[in-house]
């Protein structure tokens, strides 16, 4: 869940990358560490096997400003995709924010897709959460490769729920739609905070109403 | 239940906790964090080392083990120590989701470090049941300003 | 920005042409709100078996009745069928099922003719990303002489077959995977919101945050050479406090460096500012020395005595044969504090003048007597026995103590002589706790014995690092706080006394009111003892000691 914290004027979000095994969450963040200039981020850390599989989880801290006054800072996080990792994607999950879906767009990987997109709802289910609560978008990744499935029979298998969401494609590994991704889930999130009418209640925050 | 947020007030009472913890215990560096990675309050030295990604790490560190707590007939652990050759961790659970994570070195050891933080726990807990009841009582934080705006938004 | 997805239909090259017939022969819309009710991969839509077992026949049936179509209402029995070829089919079926073998079924008519999939059945497994279809269902679908009937099939009817996915959704005509109508939109202010991480607000950022930094330093470094110290962060203006992202500036002035010469003091213009995100200022001014509090300024003495002539017969007189003490040269006094020629620097007050040397004392005493030097060493008188335990008779008399105890005490106090044959030290430990030979002599077995000593209300063994190892007695419960305390009591007497020499420290004794506290340490562990009396007998800290290096010799258990 969001943390504010009133003395040092800072918001932490947590974003997860969701998703089936190799479908692109670690290149997500591995791209957007190399693209966001140093002084918005943190070292990328990647618990992973030899092989450069995730083995517990990737995490890359980037901050913005883009709430006056307060500074926000976005935990992203990556989940192991491979299905005997259960367990730990429940543990990343605790506390999350927003997801980004990340979807393989080959063939051959479709069935593996939608299991770990009923997956992602069931862990939620485990942490007293539901895709109805949480925001998130989805990427439709490896649109470079060959033998991928067309952009609408995505759309009709990923986004045809109760409510539309914002979903983008993507390579990547060559880091087309990674930042649009980002920032598309990080609007979701900063958007919960923006009420131009509502009263200015964050500016003295830390006051108990009387 | 996790806590969502922290007034000054309920920090700098954390922070007085830790402080007094880490001048008996002659640890390095300490900190209060949830179990979601948040870093809630520091004290101490830590260097050029990434307090968040330390937060993070420690989290997870706690929660790879809960499953192994399960499997031993435990909830879960209630402190895990690791132990270097020259820097050592210690994290302690605390209540509302939140650890107490203490770094050291060989200036003290582990027995008077994790006495300290026995004794330490009972304000920390009552520091963090004041800050749950703070956010109770406190309304969401909505800001009335326009969002910084984007100065170009070209996709890369 | 937000990248939408485009509503039309995105056909690769080089398809299939699509499900032409049944396009033609469609009049039933099919209801689709039933497909996505349960979220993706909800597979509830079905159509019932009566209606889905005559769809082979009801499409050439429907045939005929499409040219009376437009002048009378299509009946609702006909449904959309896909045609996905058998050449994609037969090579995904067992031999068993095939009325020949796939080679020649492929070379026949048979397989250049098309399965026709009912689309009510497929439309519904598209979320699950996989198409499957039992073989018998495949044999109602197939064109003649491919499968053997549903009859003949047994139990491979129930066998399912995964049809590639591709090969179907791209049969699929895009209308028929058409979102849901009653699906709300995005929120248009959401996705009309500025982007948090775009590449050129990024960068203004960086270069903000780097020009800020520099301020910083150069505030703080002008801050430093100022008067009245002052945290460079006061200096800041508001809107770079706003953007940086830095911890709370360190203060400046942290330690002493005596040996700054005043010409080597760059001038704080020129002071070199290095990265931005960890500048490292490149001069330190001069501050004034910390004194601890805790530590006592102490006088230099006054060794001018030496020079007198009492002093000389003084030293004769002891027959210490000493150098005659050159004119020595007088202790240099502690050097001053160097000025700091910096402008405005703080004022130093002027050194005070060097004392007038103090006129020499004149003392004498009597003479020291002579010491009487042995010509030879005394014989080393017998060593006597071990005095009994001024405890023994209360052991004696406590008939609660276990013989096993009580036994290994009169061991302890009747030891008769030190020409005794030293035990394995193994056997000796226990001996010494009077233990059963198959009991291993371990910290446990040696706590508990200890807490049974009259007098004794606890005792902790733990190690170097502050972790119980053992505890037994009255007061277990806080043996784990006298532990963790334990290295740290040692570790602060030790600090203390090697001020004064000593070095070698394994006991330390606190009495108390209610009680006391002895503590023993070897090089492997620490023993903590609470007990009645202020201090321990002799003989008990004595065995204890012992014990204590046999058990670091033989290990726990």
């Amino acid at each position: 869940m969001a943390f504010i914290n009133y003395s040092k004027r800072e918001i932490q979000l947590k974003i997860v990358y969701y998703g089936c095994a190799l479908s692109g969450k670690t290149t997500n963040l591995i791209n957007l560490h190399g693209g966001i200039t140093s002084t918005q981020k943190g070292d990328l850390v990647s618990l992973a096997t030899d092989a450069d599989r995730t083995l517990f989880f990737d995490f890359l801290s980037l901050n913005t400003q883009t709430l006056p006054g307060f500074d926000t800072r976005f935990q992203l996080y990556t989940v192991p995709g491979q299905p005997v990792y259960n367990t730990t994607r429940q543990l990343v999950l605790k506390g999350v924010d927003g997801i980004v879906f990340v979807v393989d767009s080959q063939w051959e990987r479709m069935e593996e897709n939608v299991e770990s997109f009923a997956n992602l709802q069931e862990n939620l289910i485990e942490n007293h959460l539901s895709l109805a609560q949480i925001p998130y978008v989805l990427q439709y990744n490896k649109r470079d490769m060959e033998n991928v499935a067309p952009l609408h029979y995505l759309e009709f298998t990923f986004n045809n729920r109760a409510n539309r969401v914002l979903s983008f494609e993507g390579c990547a590994n060559k880091g087309d739609g990674v930042l649009d991704t980002l920032n598309g889930v990080a609007r979701l999130l900063l958007a919960k905070y923006s009420k131009s009418a509502a009263p200015v209640r964050a500016l003295t925050g830390g006051n108990k109403p009387s | 239940m996790a806590i969502g947020m922290l007034s000054v007030e309920d920090q700098v009472a954390i922070e007085g906790y830790l402080k007094e913890f880490l001048a008996k215990s002659e640890a390095q560096w300490t900190a209060v964090v949830d179990k979601g990675g948040n870093l809630f309050a520091e004290m101490g030295e830590i260097g050029s080392l990434d307090i968040s990604i330390l937060s993070a790490l420690a989290a997870g560190s706690f929660a790879a083990t809960r499953e192994l707590a399960k499997r031993l007939g435990e909830q879960e652990f209630t402190a895990l120590y690791h132990e270097g050759s020259h820097i050592s961790i210690l994290m302690t659970a605390l209540e509302f989701d939140c650890l107490l994570i203490t770094v050291f070195g060989e200036k003290t050891n582990i027995g008077l470090v994790r006495f300290y933080a026995q004794q330490a726990t009972p304000g920390l807990d009552s520091a963090l049941s004041n800050a749950s009841e703070t956010e109770a009582q406190m309304g969401p934080l909505e800001i009335e300003a326009d969002l910084a705006p984007d100065s170009g938004g070209i996709i890369r | 920005m937000t990248a939408s997805i485009p509503g039309g239909t995105a056909r690769p090259p080089g398809s299939q042409p699509l499900f032409e017939r049944a396009r033609k022969r469609v009049t039933q819309r099919l209801s689709l709100a039933g497909l996505n009710s349960g979220g993706v991969g909800s597979a509830k839509f079905k159509i019932p078996a009566a209606e889905a077992a005559p769809a082979p026949a009801a499409a050439p049936a429907a045939a005929p009745a499409a040219p009376a179509a437009p002048a009378a209402p299509v009946p609702e029995q006909v449904e959309a069928v896909l045609a996905l070829p058998a050449s994609v089919v037969i090579p995904l079926l067992p031999e068993t099922v095939l009325l020949a073998d796939p080679a020649s079924l492929l070379n026949s008519p048979q397989g250049q003719m098309d399965f026709r999939l009912p689309l009510g059945t497929v439309l519904p497994m598209l979320p699950s990303g996989k198409i499957e279809f039992s073989i018998g269902d495949l044999s109602q679908c197939a064109p003649d002489g491919i499968i053997h009937s549903v009859e003949s099939l047994g139990e491979w009817a129930a066998q399912n077959v995964l049809l590639p996915l591709p090969q179907v959704v791209m049969r699929i005509p895009p209308e028929f995977m058409t979102l849901r109508r009653d699906q709300k939109p995005i929120d248009t202010a959401v996705a009309a919101m500025d982007d948090p991480f775009s590449p050129e607000a990024l960068r203004a950022k960086a270069e903000a945050a780097q020009a800020a930094q520099a301020e910083l330093e150069q505030a703080s470094v002008e801050a430093a050479i100022s008067s009245t110290p002052s945290p460079a962060v006061e200096e800041l203006p508001a809107a770079a406090t706003a953007e940086i992202e830095t911890p709370e500036p360190v203060p400046i002035v942290e330690e002493v460096q005596p040996d700054v010469q005043p010409e080597e003091v760059p001038s704080p213009a020129s002071a070199v500012v290095e990265e931005a995100y960890e500048p490292v200022p490149a001069y330190r001014p001069v501050a004034e020395p910390s004194i601890p509090e805790e530590t006592p300024v102490i006088p230099e003495p006054d060794f001018s005595f030496t020079q007198s002539a009492e002093y000389q017969s003084l030293l004769s007189k002891l027959q210490m044969a000493e150098e005659p003490v050159a004119a020595a040269e007088p202790k240099p006094e502690p050097e001053p504090d160097q000025p700091v020629s910096i402008p405005e620097a703080r004022e130093v007050s002027p050194e005070p003048e060097p004392p007038a040397p103090r006129p020499l004392h004149t003392f004498s005493f009597p003479s020291p007597p002579k010491p009487q030097v042995a010509e030879t060493l005394p014989e080393r008188p017998p060593e006597a026995p071990l005095p009994a335990s001024p405890l023994s008779a209360a052991v004696d008399a406590a008939p609660a103590i276990s013989g096993s105890f009580h036994k290994a005490l009169q061991g302890l106090t009747h030891r008769e002589s030190a020409e005794e044959t030293p035990l394995v030290h193994h056997s000796e430990l226990h001996d010494l706790m009077r233990l059963p030979a198959e009991v291993p002599a371990g910290f446990k077995e040696f706590t508990r014995q200890l807490s049974l000593w009259p007098g004794m209300k606890c005792c902790v063994i733990c190690g170097p690092d502050g972790l119980p190892i053992a505890s037994a007695g009255s007061e277990g419960k806080s043996g784990d706080s006298l532990a963790a305390l334990a290295p740290r009591l040692f570790k602060n007497a030790s600090n203390l006394l090697a001020d004064l020499g000593r070095t070698d420290l394994f006991e330390m004794n606190f009495p108390g009111e209610a009680d006391s506290l002895t503590l023993f340490r070897n090089r492997h562990f620490i023993l903590i003892t609470v007990h009645v009396d202020e201090q321990l007998p002799t003989i008990y800290r004595q065995n204890i000691r012992e014990a204590l290096n046999l058990l670091a010799q033989s290990g726990p258990g």
